[in-house]
């Protein structure tokens, strides 16, 4: 049964987590599904998640816990996405309709400044790395524990997106 | 001291992630390395760009209502707050059971539920619930209203019926609940269950079915160890709720094709809350609690789990789409089977790659059984030339089932000798980020680069584009006699570099329409382990583009995958299918000139494309049926002469080979009634003898294509060619056909396949064995080298356990 100080301590819980990692976790999420809108959709099933967890084991390492259910649903998501695709065309006009709004487009463009937007150019792993990193303001093993990767293919991720970044913001200032 | 550049000690000390020691090595080094020191300094500013940016960047924000969800308000509670305590959890344990309970009123009917757990100051449960429909669509309102009605009597009956029943084993239960909430739930459940319809029922199987597909059994219980929450167990809890939100979108997607979707989702939410003012029912003592929800998705939560798991494993490596093997389908009920080809061959040398080289059994999704199928030549004579393709069939027993029959439908493609192929025109566009400098990837494309140079002539072009962080084109087409300066840029290549420009995939057809050979072969060939940072970032758009070029163009795509790690499979193949391409994956230099060089001329010239087969079965003949392998090449019936539907291509030379097995008629096996288990189906009629034509055909197949240059509106040609069973035993069939019936068999195995029956290792390589005829490029026995191998991983798995 749910007792008054495990609710309190739940909804305290959720409350820092949203502080805290509200934006970071739709950033990220949105750079896996490519679509804000589905982002924040995950994101909130990561604090319901958050909600039926002993608040106990969660504590500990509720950034890093965050950002793992977040990512789990995200693959979830695009994995049923590309089923779809497969399945049914019909489908992916659906899908199609709903990522090229010129309306969400211009939205997002405006949301981006420039490092923001030369991520979309790096590759996947080294762009993911980079946002927990930075948006995220993880350590290389928080980052290593929610991607499963190991520390230093971490490090090495984030020195060569890092490298890639700068080579794209010097060719533009040039 | 000198310092890589490319050392990620260099970021990792900007970063101050480097250990104290460690770090204090380092700044050692960095004082001896002013060039290593400078290095570091520009990472700082970069970092600090990054930061600031990420810093300033508006703050993104969950919706008002999505919000709601997660925290109670004044306004959500509606029934005599009374005393007591009030759980967050159940709120959004409403929205669950929206989804759970879904009902389809007509089309459209989306429906909000919104329960409240209170407790009285007596510790008895009362709910305060109450639930709105809403019609967001094109649902008469009187219809909504009339389901509406009664789904709140019945809702309203089930509170009346006594508290009692406890139901066990709560393993995902968040709390420890009353056990009499549950019992009332349950029933709740039951009726909801009730009025779903069938296409929701429908499409709950299919996301069961893809949770509980077959896994490889090498990966799963490992991560799970090593995983992070293993305790809390993240996963597992909530599954029933989320997968519960996740099918009532995929049904509203389904329903609202268009952009109103979205709309849709603010209306769901917004609706949910709202719900609470707009329905005010009278607190019947009913509380319900999620755990019944639970309790009966309780092996799905596990096998989810269990999933999530492997997917974890997975995500950071290589990439596989689910497939769901064919079931057998009644011929009375569905007598057409139809499927586009596929020539792709890359599962096989996968598969190889798994077994030979890693020691472990591949993940079920990384096997296609038709790829694996026809990665091998087949000795099917190509005859008359009234099209560009003949087609051989041959029936004989299923060796892993007995009273069973296999037919195989073999093609194969008219010759083209490889002094006579028509000139090329290619453009490689080449993945060159950091990722492809592993021996297996860059460095092993290059040799088979070189090969393929080697074969070219003074007519032929071949370009070079490569791609990283920006595109450049390496190699302006020159002619194939140049080989010279070719070989030369090709050894130039390396991975990490990147250039100027945008867009390598554009870049790369537009050089090759710029060289647009008429009647010639022009692809672009796109080499890469998987990413796809190519300029286009919406995978939709990148489809689109590559089937663009293909239609209008003529210019058709090819994808090699390379290397271990990250290869995303399923992304590779769909390209080249949506291209009219093929996608093969290199393992090794054999690999690379087989695909490049031996096989050049089926690889690049293509003699039919949108090749489409369709099987017409005789129910006098067969009871059912099941296509073996082909799982996503399945087309619908009536889009066999939809000419503008999308098919598989056929190049010179190419053998496709399809297998079917059948249960003949008057079987007593059940393997037919898969398809009619419905409660809202009668049971299949019995076949009415006089609806069936007299025919002692066992099938018909028909085959539909279209020439290599056709456009999407054009006509496609189409015959057919009958089949009548000579009842052959296994001992009458051919090598082929044995060969064939062994890879499809591993197949089998490997994927953990319910179809498999009596399939075992001894089997295969007794099958194999017996297949392997002439094998003039020894890969049959490759092949039966690989089943040992696999059998002795299985068996070490098995003892170790």
């Amino acid at each position: 049964m749910l007792d008054k100080n495990t609710t309190d301590e739940r909804e305290e819980l959720v409350h820092v987590g949203l502080v805290e990692f509200e934006s970071a976790l739709i950033g990220y999420a949105a750079s896996i599904v490519k679509d804000e809108d589905r982002a924040k959709d995950v994101v909130q099933d990561t604090f319901i998640k958050l909600y039926e967890q002993d608040p106990e084991k969660v504590k500990g390492s509720l950034k890093a816990w965050l950002f793992t259910v977040c990512r789990n649903r995200c693959f979830d998501i695009i994995r049923k996405e590309k089923r779809m695709i497969n399945v049914e065309d019909d489908q992916l006009t659906v899908i199609r309709d709903a990522g090229d709004d010129p309306s969400r487009a211009a939205e997002r463009a405006d949301e981006h400044s420039n490092v923001i937007k030369f991520l979309d150019r790096l590759p996947e792993n080294q762009r993911e790395v980079i946002r927990l990193k930075f948006e995220g303001d993880m350590s290389y093993k928080e980052i290593s524990q929610v991607t499963q990767l190991s520390v230093s293919n971490v490090g090495f991720l984030i020195h060569a997106g890092i490298k890639r970044l700068r080579g794209l913001l010097s060719d533009q200032v040039a | 001291m000198k310092i890589d550049p490319e050392d990620p000690r260099l970021t990792a000390h900007a970063l101050g992630e480097l250990d104290p020691s460690e770090a204090d090595d380092f700044e050692k080094i960095l004082q001896d390395c002013p060039e290593a020191q400078s290095e570091v300094d520009a990472i700082r500013d970069t970092i600090t760009t990054i930061k600031e940016e990420f810093d300033e960047a508006p703050k993104k924000k969950l919706s008002e209502e999505q919000k709601q969800i997660l925290f109670s308000n004044e306004e959500d509670v509606i029934v005599d707050p009374g005393p007591g305590t009030f759980s967050k959890v159940n709120r959004w344990l409403g929205v669950t059971a929206a989804a759970a309970c879904f009902v389809g009123m007509g089309i459209v009917g989306l429906r909000s539920v919104k329960q409240q757990l209170q407790q009285d100051s007596d510790g008895s449960n009362r709910l305060a619930y109450s639930r709105a429909v809403e019609s967001p669509g094109s649902v008469p309102l009187d219809l909504n209203k009339e389901s509406k009605e009664s789904s709140i009597k019945k809702l309203d009956l089930i509170a009346k019926v006594d508290k009692g029943r406890s139901i066990a084993g709560k393993k995902y239960l968040a709390e420890a609940t009353k056990v009499k909430e549950e019992s009332k739930f349950e029933q709740i459940e039951q009726v909801e269950k009730e009025r779903v319809p069938s296409s929701k029922i429908a499409s709950s199987q299919s996301a069961d079915q893809s949770a509980n597909g077959p896994f490889p059994s090498t990966l799963g219980l490992s991560a799970r160890d090593a995983a992070p929450f293993q305790n809390a167990d993240p996963f597992a809890v909530a599954e029933a709720n989320v997968e519960g939100r996740a099918s009532l979108k995929d049904e509203r997607d389904r329903n609202f094709k268009i952009s109103g979707a979205k709309k849709l989702r603010a209306q769901t939410v917004a609706s949910s809350a709202k719900s609470l003012l707009d329905l005010d029912l009278s607190g019947e003592s009913l509380s319900f609690k999620r755990g019944a929800l639970n309790n009966s998705k309780e092996k799905d939560g596990w096998d989810k789990a269990q999933f999530r798991d492997k997917e974890l494993e997975e995500i950071n490596r290589e990439q596989y789409q689910v497939y769901h093997d064919t079931p057998f389908f009644p011929a009375i009920e569905r007598p057409l089977s139809t499927f586009a080809i596929d020539v792709d061959t890359a599962s096989y040398s996968n598969v190889r790659r798994y077994i030979g080289r890693r020691g472990q059994l591949p993940p079920a999704d990384a096997v296609r059984v038709e790829e694996m199928i026809n990665y091998f030549d087949y000795d099917y004579p190509y005859s008359g030339d009234e099209h560009p393709f003949s087609v051989h069939l041959e029936t004989s027993s299923v060796p892993w089932k007995a009273g069973h029959r296999l037919v195989r439908i073999g093609l194969k493609a008219k010759e083209i000798k490889l002094d006579k192929r028509p000139p090329s025109n290619l453009v490689f566009l080449i993945d060159c980020s950091g990722s492809m400098g592993n021996e297996e990837k860059l460095p092993l494309l290059k040799k088979s680069l070189v090969s393929l140079v080697e074969n070219l002539t003074e007519d032929d072009r071949i370009g070079i584009v490569t791609y990283a962080g920006g595109a450049g084109v390496e190699l302006d087409p020159l002619h194939g006699d140049q080989k010279d300066k070719i070989i030369e840029v090709i050894n130039r290549l390396r991975s990490g570099g990147s250039t100027n420009g945008e867009g390598g995939i554009r870049v790369a057809y537009d050089l090759a329409s710029k060289n647009y050979i008429e009647g010639g072969t022009n692809r672009v060939i796109i080499a890469t382990d998987g990413d796809f940072n190519v300029g286009i970032s919406n995978s939709n758009k990148l489809i689109e583009l590559v089937k663009g070029r293909a239609d209008k163009d003529k210019i058709f795509l090819t994808a090699l995958g390379f290397g271990e790690g990250n290869i995303k499979d399923a992304r590779l193949e769909q390209i080249a299918n949506n291209g009219n391409g093929e996608y093969y994956y290199i393992d090794s230099i054999k690999e690379g000139r087989r695909v490049l060089v031996d096989k050049m001329s089926s690889t690049l010239v293509t003699v039919a494309k949108d090749v489409k087969i369709q099987v017409d079965f005789n129910p006098r003949k067969v009871k059912s049926y099941r296509l073996i392998g082909y799982a996503n090449r399945r087309m619908k019936a009536e889009e066999f002469r939809n000419d503008a539907k999308d098919a598989g291509e056929i190049g010179a030379g190419h053998a496709v080979t399809a297998l079917y097995e059948i249960v003949p008629a008057g079987s007593t096996k059940d393997e037919g009634d898969v398809a009619v288990k419905s409660k809202y189906r009668k049971p299949a009629k019995k076949a009415e003898r006089s609806d069936i034509v007299e025919s002692e055909e066992l099938l018909t197949v028909f085959l539909r294509y279209k020439g290599p240059e056709a456009d999407i509106k054009d006509e496609a040609v189409e015959f057919s060619v009958p089949l009548t069973d000579s009842g052959k035993g296994w001992e009458g069939s051919s090598k082929d056909f044995r060969f064939a019936s062994s890879v499809a068999g591993f197949g089998m195995l490997l994927r953990n396949s319910k179809f498999g029956g009596q399939v075992n290792y001894d089997l295969l390589l007794e099958i194999a064995s017996e297949g392997i005829g002439k094998d003039k490029n020894g890969l049959r026995k490759e092949f039966v080298e690989l089943v040992k191998k696999a059998k002795s991983i299985a068996e070490a798995k098995s003892t170790s356990e």
